[in-house]
């Protein structure tokens, strides 16, 4: 792999050749794709910027991509130092669906860089090709001795388009016992950068002197520093905000924080969250521990967790904050001031959850303005019917959307694990769709958290990528306010197949999920890994686009079936659904709420009750036809609108009706008698149901019953042995076949004497008498013989 | 201070009795008071099936087939079992008599027959030939003595036999059984392993379910189990 290292002076020059480069001989899409979409199809260069990275005092970095796109994608990396010198991998490739972890010290040193000297701290971008979010990512940074656990969320830059605000507003908090919060604060420009900094904090904002940062550079601002200057401590403001309002038309800093406690292993990430996508007044944070998590919970024994609800507010009057927890619960009982949202009906194998969901409001309080209260939930986990396996919490503030920025942290009674959960918009569309990175290992787990935000219920599409695979939920339906946890262990360890008869690899250490709305409701969501052993957790949260999927299609699964007379097949109506990035297809069952009709009645029917049921009236053919209208969305740069969209699928079904039941090929052997010391032989004869044209009928499920007489009028019968034996019942394998087995383990044989049993055999299928087809015989019953030391015979008249 | 020699010496056989009491298994404890007996037999027989065609003699097929019985069972006090067919996962074509089995490991007599007709058979309990030790080992908190017995059947199969039953508690049923049954070509046949389990103590049981119904046709075999 080639490199470059290039000081600040010539990295104009040096970038620009290598995207240039990298931008003529990347893949290009067909520009036709581009539609009235004018966020999401347009193909161009993309650039996605991370904060920061760490690789000294005992940190590794890892920058995790996920690709959404459905071909290979070439992407870039630039690595800078804090200084701004910048070196250049080759270009890599990341497979559809694929999620592609880099280790950032093996690159620089295979770049030939030093990460343990210069390049120990620094930023990273991605320069890619493509529609926007085809490619997502975040990068982890880990102490494992130390038990640290950060995350630098990305941040799109795109030439000409960027998502960098104007205005930077974070906090700290848990500043006590000689903790300090660091801000890192990158320059993504090529320019020098100028930004004003304010310290919220007791009422007003304190202006700190104004930060120059050159090209690229990453500055590390100490929270203390910031403090000593205004002849204060950390001690004395343990929490606070700090704004940097960048100067000049095009903004370019993005900023990151921590908080870490050598001494119990704690450790937070403090975000910057886009003031754009603060659209309404309320914020939802996703899946947190809290208490000691119930013996269900993807958190259980990891400790005992206090959640803290950390909220700053950013204007200048006071805001009212309340805290309202939304959690799974089984047996729901009592009232209180509990609400049970909606009964959670069948789901398909998708995750945990109770039979109902919960709304407790647990708290209010009061911020001053420019103040900052880090509120712990301690005192209210009484309310709660503990233990729980997870909650999420609904934070609404009174002021205008953005006036509140706040963060949820789950912190260990221990303070070794933190659980951060980043707060997102309930009108952040963008925060309703994820590409996540997911790993499992004896000590890892991964944990997708749904949350519906809304009063209505939301369909999600989902799939899982790994080693090559793609595995899709179907089924997956969030109720009102519920939070789901999908555990991706137990999902992969179930191998159930989908219906593309896709499963996960068994031995799949490391994949992608990657989940969309389909309804246009407010949904977040986001993958918690928890290295149990490290005692760290990491989250992440990224999107793909700001609207729903849009309905592209319907299709019958199968889009043929057999059945019989009087008997059923459920057929499905499957949605297909897409992303506004042009990303791979996801799945809805939308049977229940489509229309389905059969073309010829007087063969088949729909079922009333059951929707997609078609029931066998008589034999023959039949067009199945369902109908189903969905929204199809576009998005204007604000909003999303949806038009509905009518599709519709079609599979032939033929009926069929069972007439006789065909012998295979016999075959003989021995078998014990039970716990008896004797061995008898043994005939096994297949039989396959087959339809009045000697067709067999492929479908599972049919009822055989066999009828014994020892009275006909064309059998040799006996019941020398004494031994009648019951008649069998059978039910149909897939191929519409059973087998027949007939032995005499009679008590005489079994004491080395010898009799004989010989009777008379017929057969119904589905209580209808069948006829049976012997070879070139065809006839309406069998004539059995067995004895003591013989392979029984049968014979079809 | 003066320490008593006897005292301790006491005190420690005490202390040691108390421990061992509080060692042994639970029913172990129980069994000078425990007179009858419950508990659950699950039977695997794995059917091995080298088949031949019956028209065509080149049609082989190679598989193993599982017949699975289930069975409560009862001990009374005087030490016969009676275990009930609970469960039976396959046609019996002409099969001799399942359902009820009493046996009294007293007499080394087995009789076994079905609700509702009446064929029974009656056979000895005991192998054709005595028993080598296989030692002791502890099952479901029993300590049981295992003994392997090998014999041929008049059809010139040969059994091997691995049977556990426990000592020293008045439970008579094998906790657990073996069988390898291989034909007079040495292929084996079946493989069957009983298991005993949810076994504890039973509130007295009525007469009436260790006697057989009148009127039982019986056929001897020699051997039931």
């Amino acid at each position: 792999m080639r490199h470059r290292v290039a000081c600040p002076g010539s990295l104009v020059f040096l970038v620009a050749l290598a995207l240039c480069l990298f931008f003529l001989i990347g893949p290009r899409s067909d520009t036709s794709a581009q539609t009235s979409t004018p966020c999401c199809t347009e193909i161009g260069p993309r650039e996605i910027d991370f904060p920061y990275y760490a690789l000294d005092n005992g940190f590794n970095s890892t920058l995790f991509l996920v690709s959404d796109s459905p071909d290979p994608l070439d992407f870039i990396l630039a690595i800078r130092n804090l200084a701004g010198q910048t070196v250049l991998s080759s270009s890599m490739t990341i497979q559809p669906g694929a999620k592609l972890p880099i280790d950032l010290r093996g690159l620089l040193v295979q770049l030939g860089a030093d990460p343990s000297g210069t390049f120990a701290e620094g930023s990273v971008s991605v320069y890619f090709e493509g529609t926007i979010m085809p490619l997502v990512g975040q990068l982890t940074l880990v102490n494992p001795a130390l038990h640290w656990s950060q995350e630098a969320e990305m941040v799109e830059n795109d030439p000409g388009r960027s998502d960098i605000p104007t205005i930077l507003n974070g906090m700290w908090w848990g500043l006590s016992g000689g903790r300090d919060a660091q801000i890192m604060v990158t320059n993504t420009s090529r320019n020098l950068q100028a930004a004003d900094v304010f310290l919220n904090f007791d009422g007003r904002q304190h202006q700190s002197p104004a930060i120059v940062f050159n090209p690229h550079e990453t500055k590390i601002l100490s929270i203390a520093d910031q403090l000593s200057k205004l002849n204060l401590s950390p001690a004395q403001e343990p929490q606070g905000s700090i704004t940097i309002i960048q100067r000049g038309a095009n903004p370019a800093l993005i900023a990151q924080g921590r908080v870490t406690d050598a001494v119990t292993g704690f450790s937070s990430t403090l975000e910057f969250p886009d003031p754009a996508r603060q659209k309404v007044s309320s914020l939802h944070a996703s899946g947190i521990p809290i208490g000691t998590p119930s013996a269900d919970s993807p958190f259980a024994g990891d400790g005992t967790f206090t959640p803290h609800v950390v909220a700053s507010n950013l204007s200048n009057g006071p805001e009212s904050v309340t805290v309202t927890v939304e959690y799974p619960q089984r047996d729901m009982q009592g009232t209180d001031a509990k609400t049970v949202l909606a009964p959670i009906g069948t789901k398909e194998f998708d995750g945990e959850g109770g039979t109902s969901v919960v709304q407790t409001a647990l708290a209010s309080f009061q911020i001053p303005a420019y103040s900052t209260v880090d509120f712990s939930l301690f005192a209210e986990l009484g309310q709660l019917p503990l233990p729980l396996p997870y909650a999420s919490v609904r934070v609404q503030y009174s002021g205008a959307p953005g006036s509140v920025i706040a963060q949820v942290s789950s912190v260990d009674g221990t303070q070794d694990l933190v659980v951060d959960a980043r707060t997102m918009n309930e009108g952040d569309g963008w925060a309703g769709s994820g590409s996540n990175p997911w790993h499992l290992d004896s000590q890892t787990e991964s944990i997708l958290f749904l949350t519906d935000e809304s009063d209505m219920p939301a369909r999600i599409g989902f799939h899982v990528v790994a080693n090559g695979v793609t595995y899709h939920l179907t089924s997956l339906k969030l109720n009102p306010h519920e939070t789901r946890a999908i555990n991706i262990r137990k999902l992969r360890d179930a191998q159930n197949t989908d219906f593309l008869k896709n499963k996960i690899p068994a031995n799949a250490s490391d994949g992608s999920v990657e989940w969309n709305r389909i309804d246009n409701v407010a949904v977040t969501g986001r993958v918690v890994v928890i290295q149990k052993n490290q005692g760290t957790a990491s989250a992440y949260d990224c999107c793909m686009c700001p609207c729903p999927e849009s309905y592209q299609s319907l299709s019958v699964i199968p889009f043929s079936a057999y059945l019989t007379v009087g008997g059923s097949v459920l057929l499905g109506a499957m949605g297909n659904y897409q992303a506004c990035n042009h990303g791979p297809i996801d799945y809805i069952d939308d049977s229940f709420w489509a229309t389905w009709t059969s073309g010829t009645t007087g063969v088949a029917v729909m079922n009333s009750g059951t929707h997609g049921e078609v029931d066998g009236v008589a034999a023959g053919t039949s067009t199945i036809t369902v109908r189903f209208s969905d929204y199809v969305y576009t998005y204007n740069g604000v909003y999303c609108n949806g038009s509905l969209s009518p599709h519709q699928g079609t599979a032939g079904v033929t009926v069929q009706e069972p007439a006789y039941v065909g012998v295979g090929n016999a075959v003989a052997d021995t078998v014990q008698c039970g716990s008896t010391n004797y061995y008898a032989r043994r005939l096994q004869v297949p039989y396959t149901v087959l339809d009045s044209n000697k067709s067999p009928i492929s479908i599972a499920g049919m009822t055989v019953k066999e009828q014994l007489s020892w009275t006909s009028s064309v059998c040799a019968t006996s019941n020398d042995c004494g031994q009648e034996p019951s008649a069998g019942t059978w039910t149909t394998d897939g191929g519409g076949g059973f087998t027949d087995t007939i032995y005499n383990c009679s008590p005489t044989c079994e004491n080395s004497g010898s009799c004989t049993e010989d009777w008379q055999q017929t057969f119904t299928v589905n209580t209808h008498s069948v006829g049976i087809v012997n070879g070139s015989t065809v006839g309406t019953l069998n004539c059995i013989a067995t004895d003591c030391s013989n392979t029984p015979q049968g014979a079809t008249h | 201070m003066d320490i008593d020699g006897r005292r301790i010496t006491r005190l420690g056989t005490a202390l040691a009795l108390v421990l061992m009491i509080l060692a042994m298994p639970a029913y172990a404890q129980q069994d000078s008071q425990t007179a009858s007996w419950k508990g659950k037999l699950e039977v695997r027989q794995f059917n091995f099936s080298y088949a031949v065609g019956v028209r065509n003699q080149r049609l082989v097929v190679r598989s193993v087939d599982v017949w699975k019985t289930n069975y409560d069972f009862y001990q009374n006090t005087s030490g016969i079992v009676r275990e009930e067919l609970t469960f039976i996962n396959h046609n019996r074509s002409v099969g001799g008599p399942m359902d009820i089995r009493l046996l009294n490991y007293a007499d080394g007599e087995g009789l076994v027959f079905d609700k509702g007709r009446p064929e029974a058979i009656e056979g000895s309990l005991k192998p054709p030939v005595p028993g080598k030790s296989l030692g002791v080992k502890h099952i479901l908190g029993f300590s049981c003595e295992g003994s392997e017995f090998e014999w041929k059947t008049f059809q010139h199969a040969s059994v091997e036999l691995q049977s556990w039953r426990v000592v020293n508690s008045s439970l008579r049923v094998p906790l657990l059984q073996v069988e390898y049954f291989s034909d007079d070509t040495g292929a084996l046949i079946a493989l069957t392993v009983r298991v005993a389990s949810q076994v504890g103590p039973s509130p007295a049981l009525p007469p009436s379910l260790f006697q057989p119904p009148e009127g039982l046709r019986i056929v001897h075999v020699p051997m039931v189990e």
